[in-house]
């Protein structure tokens, strides 16, 4: 499944705009180059003193350490003060100031740019400078917010994302758990049956037997007494019998389950006709994979009344000493359904957390093909 | 140290490798009229066998990077500046040995002296450092290693037009120096001449400097482009 399947579409909007994510910061390096070309250029046009070349080689070195580590953004004030001291030997390298004010903003410290706003302070240059600095503000702090707005919807999107697969995870955690419930309630179930059997109808079979050797060894000597064991065993058995009858009689499910529930499901199902067909031994098939089978079907008939147009629909399930499989097929589709829907997933993930696969096909008609794997008694 | 125990050896390994390390530097300080007092072409011609070499050892971290042996060193508990600076220590080690028997065996058969030949050995192994880190950012600018070797010779031989290999810097038109001010290839034959002037001249320990300024902006970059 898509990472994105469960993301809101506003944030998939964000999520195709995001790709241009580190843009903003290819612009502060383009910015920040320029600035440095210029200097050159300003260089060998005044100067050409190894003060401002030295200034130039600082720069760029520092420059580049902060590129390769974020973290040490306050070396612009290092920046700045080796400005401000070059400004002694080589009054026009006072323009760079601008990148330092450009960084200050951009990284959202504008106290960094204190020794810059004290040398316009004190030193007052000319008007130029001042404009200079407050365009190089300016476009620091477009930056600055076009980075914000970045980070705040990736933020929100890592938040969304981790809330999704939160909620993932969850689910699969509670299948897991529904069917280990469903195991143990098996077992708890088993257990109750050998109790009952043991505790009531056991005891009756065991004596009748009893009843019965004792009066085999008496039929010779004692006839009348063999006579009357064999009543009594008699009416032992037919006690246990009674017992048995009405253990079973107490464990029959008042509820509906398994192929019966199948069948009456494509029996209700009016739209048109359903040719239900059984191949196997249902009583393989656990509590659990009934209740998946039958999410199955209905999912498979709720689509075929809500996308098709069939003459009718054919429902096939196969029970092999390994494997279930149930398919459903219909003809007269309408349109191709695009990508699997919520009630599908759904159905895949439980299907899933059996250890099976739900799939669809459209190739020359609908079909839902659910395979789910027996496990072996006691496993 | 493992890496830097086995960059060494990589480095040693191919002859012709051994042979450009060594041999050439050593057949070149027997030819006599390379290492007169007038001529001097000798000391900056080497630095290009430094540069050369520089970039060749280089060159072994691009193959990891393009043939993928990165990924795999990079599996193991290895950081990249481990992996950066002991494999680039031991480039410099191998070229500082080169430049030491090099001096050595001059200073022998020339008579430099103990002064010059000190100076002379910081000169080209601070030099040496600022070839690999060249080399290093060089390298990280390409995929493919026939291009990065193909435009690099055509770089190299500006560089040396600009930084005095080939023309006397005083011979440069104003412009061009200033230009070639932005190599390392300029401040070496600018700190050989600080050599030839005297000893501990300010020339000689300013372009010592900017060399190292050079080789920590082109670390820096080189360390970062394709290779995390």
């Amino acid at each position: 499944m898509e990472a994105s399947a469960g993301l809101s579409d506003s944030l998939r909007r964000e999520m195709a705009s995001i790709k241009s994510v580190s843009l903003y910061e290819k612009i502060a390096i383009v910015y920040r180059a320029l600035g440095i070309l210029l200097l050159y250029i300003l260089w060998v046009q005044t100067d050409s003193g190894m003060a401002g070349l030295f200034l130039l080689l600082v720069l760029l070195t520092l420059m580049l350490l902060r590129w390769r580590f974020p973290p040490l953004g306050w070396t612009i004030v290092i920046d700045q003060l080796a400005v401000v001291g070059v400004t002694f030997l080589w009054d026009s390298s006072r323009y760079v100031l601008a990148l330092g004010m450009f960084d200050a903003v951009y990284l959202g410290c504008p106290f960094l740019a204190i020794p810059t706003v004290l040398y316009s302070v004190i030193y007052k240059p000319e008007s130029i400078l001042y404009l200079l600095l407050a365009q190089s503000a300016f476009v620091g702090m477009a930056l600055w917010g076009w980075r914000n707005h970045q980070e705040e919807a990736l933020r929100r999107m890592d938040e969304e994302r981790s809330r999704y697969y939160e909620t993932e995870s969850f689910k699969q955690e509670l299948l897991a758990a529904n069917v280990q419930v469903a195991k143990m309630a098996e077992l708890s179930e088993r257990s109750r049956i050998a109790s009952e059997i043991h505790d009531h109808a056991g005891h009756e079979i065991v004596a009748a037997y009893m009843s019965l050797q004792t009066a085999q060894a008496l039929f010779e000597t004692d006839p009348s007494q063999a006579k009357e064991l064999f009543s009594e065993a008699l009416g032992r058995l037919e006690s246990g019998m009674g017992d048995i009858r009405e253990a079973v009689h107490n464990l029959s499910p008042f509820a509906e389950f398994g192929v019966v529930t199948l069948r009456r499901l494509c029996e209700k199902f009016l739209h048109c006709p359903v040719e239900f067909i059984v191949y196997g031994d249902p009583s393989l098939v656990s509590v659990y994979q009934w209740v998946i089978l039958e999410a199955c079907l209905k999912e498979a008939l709720t689509n075929v009344l809500r996308h098709a147009d069939p003459n009718k629909v054919r429902a096939t399930l196969d029970i092999t000493p390994h494997i279930i499989r149930l398919c459903v097929e219909n003809d007269g589709v309408n349109k191709r359904i695009g990508s699997a829907g919520l009630g599908l997933r759904n159905l895949q993930q439980r299907a899933k957390a059996v250890g099976g696969n739900v799939s669809t096909d459209q190739t020359d008609c609908f079909r839902l093909v659910c395979v789910l794997p027996i496990n072996q008694k006691g496993c | 140290m493992t890496i830097f125990r086995f960059a060494l050896m990589r480095g040693l390994r191919k002859k012709s490798m051994f042979a450009a390390l060594f041999a050439v530097p050593l057949a070149m300080i027997f030819i006599r009229p390379l290492w007169t007092p007038e001529n001097g072409a000798g000391f900056v011609f080497y630095g290009m066998v430094i540069l050369f070499a520089a970039f060749s050892l280089v060159r072994l971290i691009m193959t990891d990077r393009v043939s993928g042996t990165i990924v795999r060193i990079f599996a193991a508990p290895v950081t990249t500046f481990q992996y950066l600076s002991q494999n680039l220590l031991a480039y410099w080690l191998i070229l500082g040995i080169q430049t030491v028997v090099m001096v050595a065996v001059g200073a022998m058969l020339y008579e430099w002296g103990i002064e010059m030949a000190a100076q002379l050995i910081l000169c080209y192994t601070v030099f040496a450092v600022a070839s690999i880190a060249l080399s290093l950012a060089w390298t990280s600018l390409f995929r493919s290693k026939v291009i990065s070797d193909a435009v690099f010779s055509i770089v190299v031989s500006f560089m040396a037009l600009l930084g005095g290999i080939f023309i006397p810097l005083s011979m440069l038109p104003d412009i061009l120096r200033k230009i070639g001010m932005l190599f390392p290839t300029y401040w070496f034959s600018n700190s050989l001449l600080g050599i030839r002037d005297g000893a501990a001249s300010r020339e000689y320990w300013l372009s010592l400097l900017i060399m190292l300024l050079l080789s920590a902006a082109s670390l820096l970059y080189g360390s970062k482009r394709r290779l995390e």
